[in-house]
């Protein structure tokens, strides 16, 4: 078969979708970079604290992303036995976990200038978010457990789906234990209190990194793919070697054979 | 402006974390390409790409 490595001479898990996603992203950020930190003025509320929002709060936003798609990859795992919504799941989960560990360091640079403190145990928010990490680093461990790949994929799916049921807390923890919570209510929604100018970088940046996002899931997942299929390949190979020892041990003269031919001699 | 070294430090460790996975993402199926043959390469294949 064709592939685009050997039609363009390269090798790497790039494609002509990739690469419009990956050139996108670079002036996404640039363009982020030029709005949050110099064009967007001061936020009439956080000051110019509101430019740790450009990054903090995206980064939240692609972490319940990548999350809610580990989940829908691990219904569809269990539901079609399918590898390849298996590999999407685990694809997804390694950037959610990235993004939210960006979202809990950069949610405590900013709450030092601003509640005075870096981290508080008692913080609905910051604890839930914590235990979801936790949870999702759970998740990739156990998916790199040696063991049969299916069993592995189907108790990943099963952990994949127990850990999303704690988005929607993280996400509405800030409602249900209000007097348990230094975080203001939810950033964006329609009860929005930012300026425009700010509100608008907000938006700019959930979109430049929903698209590098896209982007790394596209990577993620291919490497998963040969990932897959070095793996496949060696089961293959072992099953062969395995299949070839056997022939050879059946085909060998076995001591009692030997006798019986010496018997039979006349 | 205000608590600029913590906004520094949260642009840096943003862009430079996701700058470092994207890198190592490229490295990673540099080398992994190299190691599957092309027809398990499915996923790349120029129809899938149209």
């Amino acid at each position: 078969m064709n592939t685009l490595g050997e039609r363009d001479g390269l090798r790497n898990t790039s494609s002509r979708g990739t690469r419009t996603l990956g050139a996108l992203s670079i002036v996404g950020v640039v363009f982020l970079g030029l709005f949050g930190l110099w064009w967007s003025p001061k936020d009439s509320d956080m000051g110019d604290l509101v430019r740790i929002m450009y990054v903090h709060v995206p980064s939240a936003w692609i972490a319940y992303m990548a999350f809610v798609i580990t989940a829908m990859g691990s219904v569809m795992f269990l539901w079609k036995r399918s590898v390849w919504w298996d590999l999407v799941a685990g694809a997804s989960a390694e950037i959610g976990v990235l993004f939210c560990a960006l979202a809990l360091a950069t949610g405590s640079l900013w709450g030092r200038p601003t509640w005075g403190t870096y981290w508080r145990w008692g913080d609905a928010r910051i604890v839930t978010t914590l235990v979801l990490l936790l949870m999702y680093v759970g998740y990739l461990a156990l998916r790199r457990v040696d063991g049969d790949p299916t069993q592995r994929s189907k108790r990943a799916a099963i952990v994949g789906l127990i850990a999303a049921g704690n988005i929607p807390v993280v996400r509405y923890s800030v409602d249900w234990w209000s007097n348990r919570t230094l975080h203001q209510k939810a950033t964006v929604g329609l009860d929005t209190k930012l300026d425009n100018f700010p509100l608008f970088t907000l938006m700019f940046g959930l979109a430049v990194f929903t698209v590098v996002f896209s982007w790394m899931l596209l990577h993620r997942f291919r490497i998963a793919w040969l990932e897959n299929e070095l793996e496949q390949g060696g089961l293959e190979r072992a099953l062969v070697e395995r299949r070839a020892e056997g022939r050879m041990t059946a085909d060998r003269p076995t001591p009692v054979a030997e006798a019986q031919k010496v018997e039979v001699r006349p | 402006m205000n608590g600029l070294g913590y906004i520094i430090a949260s642009w840096t460790l943003v862009c430079g974390s996701v700058a470092a996975y994207a890198l190592r993402l490229v490295q990673r199926g540099r080398t992994l390409t190299r190691r599957v043959p092309a027809d398990r390469q499915r996923w790349m294949s120029a129809k899938d790409d149209a």
